[in-house]
């Protein structure tokens, strides 16, 4: 319980002095702790019985190969402290994912270092996962992806980053935190069972017309992109030196409204899950709707960037 | 461990074949050693297992299944006991050790077993050293601590891209900066005298060749057929002459059933008394293990530098039995009186022979006595009677019954090594009346070819006598040099001397280059054993008092700052070692050293700044820096980005970067 209660103490006062920057972050000496390990300790008892052994026979070469063999653990300590000082964490990027599934930072680990850095762990603080170590070359720049659980919508910030290293013979591991400030944002988990609204209405409840793909020609409009390229009339482009697409009026493909409002008897979250869901469906299909989030309303449009907005308004409500 | 969260196997969970041929190529290699101290079937045991795994590895075979590895492990513990009558000791803990050692091998699956089996190779490296410390095994240390330090590298290397080439380099970086630690650990600490659990017992260890607590027939042969060292010795004034090299060891007081030794039960006797000596000659020794308790010296020694006392016939002794080479001086003298008087004990003790056994040696004797003939002239009786009958020194005498052994020698077989002489010359003398006694140590000393050393042999071992004469105390008589030099046969050991002469290989052998090359390697290990082996406790003591410290505590002291400061040092160079890399375009170089330079006026170049913002950021802090600051960005922009790389213009940017030293702001300014 007592161990328990120091850890927790430790790991509090490493927290505190560890902190929160931009990439590239860089291991300084004052913020690399080091401690023996399981082996470490295994080798301490090893050489105790070496010594005893060596004096009670009298054996100088037992006594020469004890303090050899313990003067070199003494510096592999050092050589281990030193493999770790000076990596950094060059990068730090993460493609939003959902709550609910996992979101992979990918660091992007490099050393200014002549020599490469050997077998360092690269984990999320906390986390039981046992990371396979890699090697930090001098000249080139090593990616890691560092995978954490997307809890809740909004920004998540990337976790503690911790380093490790018990190279070169695993009798001390030396350790450093870095918190990259770093965020990536989780958009709310698509769920809900709430069928897909088949009345067309804009925010304000007018009826109004599906501006997509159709057969009746419509309008011109301005080139966003995921606007099929199909649709582009290259005739209207070149008269107006920008890109142009048609606009029809179609009645089989409507508009989509995905109301916040609308969605009555459920409570914020799960109205945002049912939004989020029902975005990504229409975004899946291909068709084009619009959001409306109490004073906020977008689209109505299609595309991966549309899809993205409206993820990121859903997620940040 | 009790800190964080630390995720404790390192690489994989996973050992691969690699791996596991690599250790078991690590464990045959540290092994290999004991292939000369252990019985043919252990192994045999192990090379049985050892091939065993190898094939496994090849064949890809599983991991054994539990039920087998427990049936082998019962095997061995039962081969073990059986082959040695016990599991412990010495001789039959080391063969357990390997024998586990390679079965573990089996068993290998996760990064535990992997360590544990790297300490044990550790283990099996120190076990080593019980059985021999010669220069060769510190080779084997050095190559055996290389090849484990590298195992544990490779072992903590990320798995794909573990290489055997740089855990090796490594391992030779780590042990040649673990060196100078190394070295002061081995002078400064604490050494204590003596085992601290015992040592154990002789388990088939083969016996030490050397002096033995009694005398028979055939003892000193057998010793002198080695050539092994039994001391050097250095003479750092006077050298002894030939005929003076008499190195005093036990003395035997008491013969019985053919055999001289000390009977424990007699008597106390006293303390010689020696006068009339003067210490001429001081020798420094140094002792290869004999596992008894006498301290060879010159006849006769009359001090040395170590704890010692003096057996009643002058012989020095130590408490502790001699487990470990020593290296003591002794100051002697060469011309002395030993016991002017003699007291009743001694006497009755010297002129002892129990029993009725050898009555025509007895008969003899009584005859030269009853010719009332004086003390030296019995003396002369009997050395011209080995000079003028037909005795043979001989390696190899005919062997002689039991009881009558002088009886056989004396009057039938004619033919001894120094034993059988100094023994029925001891014997005769105190048939006639004249106390004698046996002395046993070493007569002569070879020189060496480099080091200014002499070498005492096994096959140096000698026995002769000594008988009191009234106003003289003991005086030594060597019966073996009243036999012609020509008595060796055969030279079965080439190395065989006997009386005051020169010793058999100083005057054959000397032009030989092969015992010229001998003779070298003898000086390297005279060396090792002077400066390495023998540094022990009383060394140690006196290296302290050299250097003036007090004791262990301040030994300790020196050792911990030492330690602290040397890996400091260590410290130093790993992180030299690890020095950002050299950038090679000076001009960027030249470029960087001016944001280093502002930085330390506060205006650090930020990340993904442009030399064109940064250029204007410190303008606008420091307009007197301006001109400058604008004109050094222009001209890197061109030189890094632009067309123009010529060589002037870089030359004329590198210089102009070079002078850029901006100074601190006044404050008044």
């Amino acid at each position: 319980m007592a161990g328990s209660m120091v850890k927790r103490h430790v790991e509090a006062y490493i927290r505190r002095r560890t902190p929160i920057s931009v990439p590239p972050l860089t291991v300084s000496r004052r913020r690399l702790y080091i401690l023996p390990t399981a082996s470490g300790l295994l080798f301490a008892v090893l050489l105790i019985v070496m010594v005893l052994g060596a004096t009670n026979y009298g054996n100088n070469l037992a006594f020469a190969l004890t303090f050899w063999l313990g003067a070199a653990a003494l510096v592999s300590m050092h050589r281990t402290h030193r493999n770790l000082a000076g990596a950094s964490v060059k990068q730090v990027s993460a493609t939003p994912v959902f709550a609910g599934q996992t979101v992979q930072f990918k660091l992007v680990l490099s050393s200014r270092a002549r020599s490469t850095r050997y077998a360092v762990q690269v984990s999320a603080s906390g986390s039981r996962a046992m990371p396979l170590p890699v090697n930090i070359t001098p000249d080139g720049a090593t990616p890691v992806d560092l995978t954490v659980a997307a809890v809740r919508r909004g920004y998540q910030r990337c976790p503690m980053v911790r380093l490790d290293t018990v190279y070169p013979m695993g009798l001390f591991r030396a350790w450093a935190q870095l918190v990259p400030d770093v965020s990536v944002l989780i958009y709310p988990h698509p769920a809900g069972i709430q069928a897909w609204p088949t009345e067309h209405t804009t925010p304000g409840g007018r009826s109004s017309l599906s501006l997509s793909g159709g057969d009746e020609f419509l309008a011109h409009r301005l080139y966003h992109s995921g606007d099929s390229p199909r649709r582009i009339d290259w005739k209207a482009s070149a008269r107006s030196m920008s890109l142009m697409v048609t606009q029809h009026a179609d009645t089989a493909d409507p508009t989509h409204w995905f109301d916040f409002d609308a969605l009555t008897g459920l409570d914020t979250e799960a109205r945002l899950s049912q939004l989020a869901l029902w975005v990504v469906n229409a975004a899946n299909a291909g068709h084009e709707y619009g959001l409306s989030l109490r004073s906020q309303s977008i689209g109505p449009a299609s595309g991966a960037q549309h899809r993205d907005t409206c993820l990121k308004a859903l997620a940040l409500h | 461990m009790a800190i964080g969260t630390v995720v404790q196997a390192p690489a994989s969970s996973q050992v691969g074949i690699q791996e596991r041929a690599g250790l078991l190529i690590l464990v045959t290699l540290i092994a290999l050693p004991h292939l000369w101290h252990m019985p043919w079937w252990v192994n045999a045991l192990a090379a049985l297992l050892i091939g065993w795994q190898a094939f496994g590895l090849i064949a890809h075979s599983p991991v054994p299944a539990r039920i087998l590895r427990a049936g082998l492990t019962l095997t061995v513990f039962a081969a073990v006991f059986m082959g040695f009558g016990r599991i412990n000791g010495q001789q039959a803990g080391v063969a357990l050790l390997v024998l586990m050692l390679a079965l573990k091998q089996s068993e290998i699956t996760g990064y535990r077993d992997i360590v544990v089996v790297l300490c044990l190779c550790c283990f099996v490296l120190v076990t080593q050293f019980l059985f021999s410390q010669s220069l060769w095994m510190a080779a084997y240390l050095i190559a055996g601590s290389w090849l484990v330090l590298a195992g544990f590298v490779h072992a903590h290397m990320p798995y794909a891209r573990a290489s055997y080439r740089q855990a090796a380099a490594e391992s030779a970086r780590m042990l040649a900066l673990a060196l100078p630690v190394a070295a002061l650990f081995f002078l400064l600490f604490p050494r204590l005298p003596g085992p601290l659990w015992g040592l154990p017992a002789q388990d088939g260890r083969q016996a030490t060749m050397g002096l033995s607590d009694q005398m028979s027939p055939g003892s000193m042969a057998a010793l002198a057929r080695s050539g092994a060292v039994a001391f050097r010795v250095r003479f750092p004034g006077r050298v002894p002459t030939p005929a003076e090299r008499y190195w005093r060891g036990p003395v035997f007081w008491d013969f019985n059933a053919g055999t001289w030794h000390n009977a424990p039960t007699t008597a106390k006797l006293p303390t010689p008394a020696i006068d009339r000596a003067s210490a001429d000659i001081t020798s420094d020794i140094t002792l290869a293990p004999t596992h008894e308790h006498w301290l060879i010296a010159l006849d006769l020694p009359l001090q040395a530098n170590r704890r010692y006392h003096r057996s009643p016939a002058g012989t020095l002794l130590v408490d502790q039995a001699i487990d470990q080479r020593i290296r003591y001086v002794v100051r002697s003298a060469t011309r002395y009186r030993l016991d002017r008087r003699l007291s009743r004990v001694a006497r009755q003790r010297a002129l002892a022979l129990p029993g009725h056994h050898n009555p025509k040696a007895r008969a003899l004797a009584k005859h030269w006595a009853s010719e009332g003939l004086s003390v030296p002239a019995v003396i002369n009786r009997a050395l011209s009677m080995f000079r003028t009958q037909p005795f043979r020194y001989t390696l190899n005498p005919p062997r002689t019954s039991r009881d009558n052994s002088v009886d056989d020698f004396l009057f039938s077989t004619r033919a001894g090594f120094c034993e059988h002489f100094a023994g029925a010359f001891t014997f005769l003398m105190r048939a006639a009346g004249v106390p004698a006694r046996v002395v046993t140590g070493y007569q002569g000393a070879e020189p060496s070819a480099v080091g200014n050393y002499w070498i005492v042999r096994n096959s140096d071992a000698h026995a002769w006598s000594e008988v009191w004469l009234a106003g003289r105390g003991w005086v030594r008589v060597d019966p073996t040099a009243a036999v012609a030099p020509s008595r060796i046969e055969q030279g079965v050991t080439g190395s065989l001397a006997d009386t005051g002469d020169l010793p058999f290989m100083a005057r054959g052998e000397r032009s030989n280059p092969w015992f010229q090359a001998r003779l070298l390697w003898d000086a390297v290990n005279a060396g090792w054993n002077r400066w390495f082996l023998a540094y022990g406790p009383s060394l140690q003591q006196r290296l302290f008092a050299q250097l003036g410290l007090a004791g262990f505590g301040t030994a300790i002291a020196i050792l911990t700052f030492g330690t602290v400061g040397l890996l400091g040092l260590v410290s130093l160079w790993l992180a030299w070692r690890m020095r950002p890399a050299r950038i090679d375009d000076p001009v960027l170089r030249a470029w960087q050293r001016i944001g280093k330079r502002l930085a330390h006026l506060g205006l650090p170049r930020r990340v993904g700044e442009g030399p064109g913002d940064y250029a204007v950021r410190v303008a606008a802090a420091r307009p007197d820096l301006a001109t400058a600051m604008n004109s050094l960005a222009r001209q890197f922009i061109a030189l890094r980005y632009g067309m123009s790389a010529g060589g002037d213009a870089r030359r004329l940017f590198v210089a102009a970067a070079r002078h850029f030293r901006p100074r601190r702001r006044r404050t008044h300014s």
